[in-house]
């Protein structure tokens, strides 16, 4: 016997993912984002370097990314012998992906990511997502995840990001038993997102 | 291809200033319905342009690296990032010279008997019956090598999904493949390195080119051009596909025959209302399916790899068509089973969960086999033009639609454990801490336990991650001016000379992989349009 769906509660599931979230968001208010705004310096050292620089955002704020490489060092835990999100530079990975894509894409990132920094206060909590230490960041994601629907496709969206743009980096196959490619070599990329690309950017 | 055939395409490097070109016909997208469309009336002695947004690849230029990151941005459309509105469903559609055929796994159906009849009888459609097609199957068949795939081309995967379908009861048979010499690399999804996968970028394209087509990669038509209410031509703009933003060249093409569009069925829709094309059924960027899919996932206790070897060399179609009582409530079916095959990374973002549930899941990548279907869908979306001027894909999973993705998941799962799966893994958003670790996704054990944790599963949009594949419907065929967008030979309704030549001219879905139909609807709509015009 098969469960039947309700057609209107999966219709009142259907919340836009990133694409809603901008409604959503003034409705956590500016306020909320003043009060709980955080520590600039703290941000910028979220993603400093290993020799000191900070990157250069193409699409994301400085506090953007800092959240970014916060939220993908949850999602994608280092451990295991698997190399932390910050060390694959996944976060400026996806910055850099966002600029070859449609702006939509930019604006429902960021809205995502003001809603994971900021929106504690649905869980009654007003620590920003940054300054949680790792339990907590785990607590609350997984609280968002557990959430309402547009909680859930934010933190489903940025899930997905960070998954794909770690295990296409080959620094990541000895840990899941991928061989690579059979071909041997790289091939001229469309427009480049990768680790390579960045490395030059960086240079 | 052919170095005297390549050279009849031009590529974004090589366009130095914006341009003015005159032919019979334009044809918009080179993928299975465009490539046919142009082979056919550059057969016939008309000049033809194609114009594709995408880029061209070549395995003689090393293009196809099998990395999954620069694959799917070379050939998907927005870099294989798009979604529907909601997020949930990943839409998958082609942005390369031979369009979605070169990232497709090569399966090819015909289209079904019964889908034929219910387009001619609930939706007037003519001269496409299927005894109508019958020699247009047998001629893509013969030019695309289309065969049975032979047991060497069964991964492990392939191999438990036929053991544990067989010993549950299923009928599995072999499917048919579009390949010749075939490697069994398993990078199907990346596009052939091999030029074993028999897509149009290695059959139809490098045809049109040898009967006196020229194409233009890199080269997106923002609007179909239309005077005193005839399609006249396109205006289209050149795209640098090293940042992928204009060039600032622009392209402007005289038709004085045809205009056809063929940028697929996530897209062509969306192109007719930038053009301001009329409308009079209010039916264009309606009726949207998309045989929205999923996979359920078994972990064995030996190596599956499923990322090797080709996706799908069998199947079982018994479910294809959805049963009903005499309510008209839906019973079962409604779906193809198949052995998944996915990339890593893929795999990746297919798997549920995060954090270390995720990551402990990974690390028996492996060992992981799957099994996928495509819902025959009831319910439709909508494309509509953003603020942008970009589509928007709204689609719900909603209904019996829902209902039929269970009792797929429930068959996923026999299956799955039939062959000897030690737990089966549902991918949606169940997050648990059990003894100190994190536990994600939904999961099965025991027979006795399937159906309980299925009726469980969370099917709503962020909770499983869907893909669309087979985009059907938006600008949809039909024998009235007042309920469909086409008339039977293919060109709308309002706008003479304008023709569509792409699945979005199916009524609906096609309930198997769409290739093979819409390329014999394509040899339909160039003859038809050829005996009109030619």
């Amino acid at each position: 016997m098969q469960q039947r769906t309700p057609r209107s509660l999966a219709a009142f599931s259907r919340r836009g993912f990133l694409i809603g979230s901008a409604s959503a968001l003034a409705a956590l208010g500016a306020g909320v984002a003043l009060v709980m705004r955080g520590d600039p310096a703290a941000y910028r050292e979220l993603v400093r370097l290993p020799d000191g620089t900070l990157p250069t955002p193409v699409r994301l704020s400085i506090k953007e990314l800092a959240v970014l490489s916060a939220l993908c060092d949850r999602l994608v835990p280092a451990g295991n012998g698997l190399p932390s999100a910050k060390e694959l530079g996944i976060a400026r990975r996806v910055d850099r992906e966002l600029a070859f894509l449609r702006d939509k894409m930019s604006d429902d990132v960021r809205g995502a990511l003001f809603l994971i920094e900021h929106g504690g206060v649905a869980h009654g909590s007003a620590s920003r997502f940054c300054a949680l230490d790792d339990p907590g960041k785990d607590a609350r994601l997984a609280a968002m995840w557990g959430g309402g629907a547009l909680e859930r496709s934010c933190v489903a969206g940025m899930r997905i990001l960070a998954l794909f743009f770690t295990y296409v980096d080959d620094r990541t196959w000895p840990r899941i038993g991928y061989s690579g490619p059979l071909v041997g070599h790289r091939s001229t990329p469309a427009a480049d997102s990768s680790v390579l690309a960045l490395t030059r950017s960086a240079g | 291809m052919r170095p005297e055939l390549v050279e009849r395409i031009l590529e974004f490097g090589a366009v130095t200033g914006s341009r003015n070109e005159e032919v019979d016909a334009v044809v918009v997208g080179s993928g299975c319905g465009g490539a046919v469309v142009a082979k056919e009336l550059a057969g016939a002695g008309w000049s033809v342009l194609v114009l594709e947004r995408g880029g061209l690849y070549l395995a003689e230029r090393g293009d196809f690296d099998q990395r999954e990151d620069d694959m799917m941005a070379k050939l998907g459309a927005g870099r294989g990032l798009d979604t529907t509105v909601d997020g949930g469903t990943a839409v998958l559609a082609g942005n390369n010279v031979g369009g979605a055929s070169v990232h497709y796994w090569a399966d090819s159906h015909r289209l079904p008997r019964d889908r034929c009849e219910l387009f001619a009888r609930e939706h007037g459609v003519q001269h496409r019956s299927y005894d109508e097609l019958v020699p247009w199957f047998e001629r893509i068949e013969r030019d695309l090598n289309i065969h049975e795939a032979p047991d060497e081309l069964r991964n492990r995967n392939n191999w438990l999904f036929l053991e544990g379908a067989q010993r549950i009861g299923l009928e599995v048979e072999r499917v048919r493949q579009a390949r010749k010499n075939c490697v069994r690399s398993g990078y199907c999804m990346q596009g052939c390195a091999y030029d074993a996968k028999q897509s149009q970028l290695v059959t139809y394209v490098p045809e049109a080119l040898a009967r006196g087509a020229r194409l233009f990669a890199d080269c997106e038509v923002e609007r179909v051009l239309v005077e005193g209410g005839r399609a006249v031509g396109a205006q289209a703009r050149f795209l640098d596909r090293r940042s992928c933003e204009p060039s600032g060249h622009t392209l402007t093409v005289k038709a004085k025959r045809a205009v056809v569009v063929a940028a697929g069925g996530f897209s062509t829709a969306p192109l007719l209302m930038a053009s301001g094309i009329a409308d009079r059924s209010g039916q264009l960027g309606k009726n949207l399916q998309m045989n929205p899919g999923m996979r359920t996932l078994g972990i064995f206790d030996e190596d599956v790899v499923q990322w090797r070897n080709i996706p799908a060399a069998v199947g079982c179609l018994q479910h294809r068509l959805a049963r009903y009582d005499e309510q008209g409530r839906y019973l079962e079916g409604g779906f193809l089973l198949y052995p998944d095959q996915l990339q890593p990374a893929s795999l990746a973002a297919c798997l549920p969960g995060y954090g270390e549930g995720h990551r402990a899941l990974m690390e028996l990548a492996p060992k992981i086999g799957a099994v996928t279907s495509w819902i025959d869908e009831r319910f439709a979306g909508t494309v509509t033009l953003g603020d942008d001027g970009l589509p928007l894909w709204d689609f719900p999973i909603v209904g019996e639609d829902a209902d039929k993705f269970r009792h797929a998941i429930t068959l996923h799962a026999r299956i799955l454990l039939a062959a000897g799966a030690r737990e089966v893994i549902v991918p949606d958003r169940t997050l648990r801490r059990v003894d100190g670790r994190w536990v994600v996704g939904a999961r099965i054990k025991d027979d006795r336990e399937i159906d309980a944790v299925v009726a469980q599963v969370d099917l709503s949009p962020g909770s499983i991650f869907y893909a669309a594949p087979h985009p059907a419907g938006a600008a949809r065929m039909g024998g009235s001016p007042d309920t469909s967008v086409l008339n039977s030979d293919g060109e709308v309704w309002s706008t003479p000379g304008l023709y569509v030549a792409d699945p979005s001219a199916f009524p609906t879905v096609v309930s198997v992989d769409p290739s093979e139909s819409i390329m014999a609807w394509s040899y339909v709509t160039a003859t038809r349009m050829l005996e009109k015009r030619g």
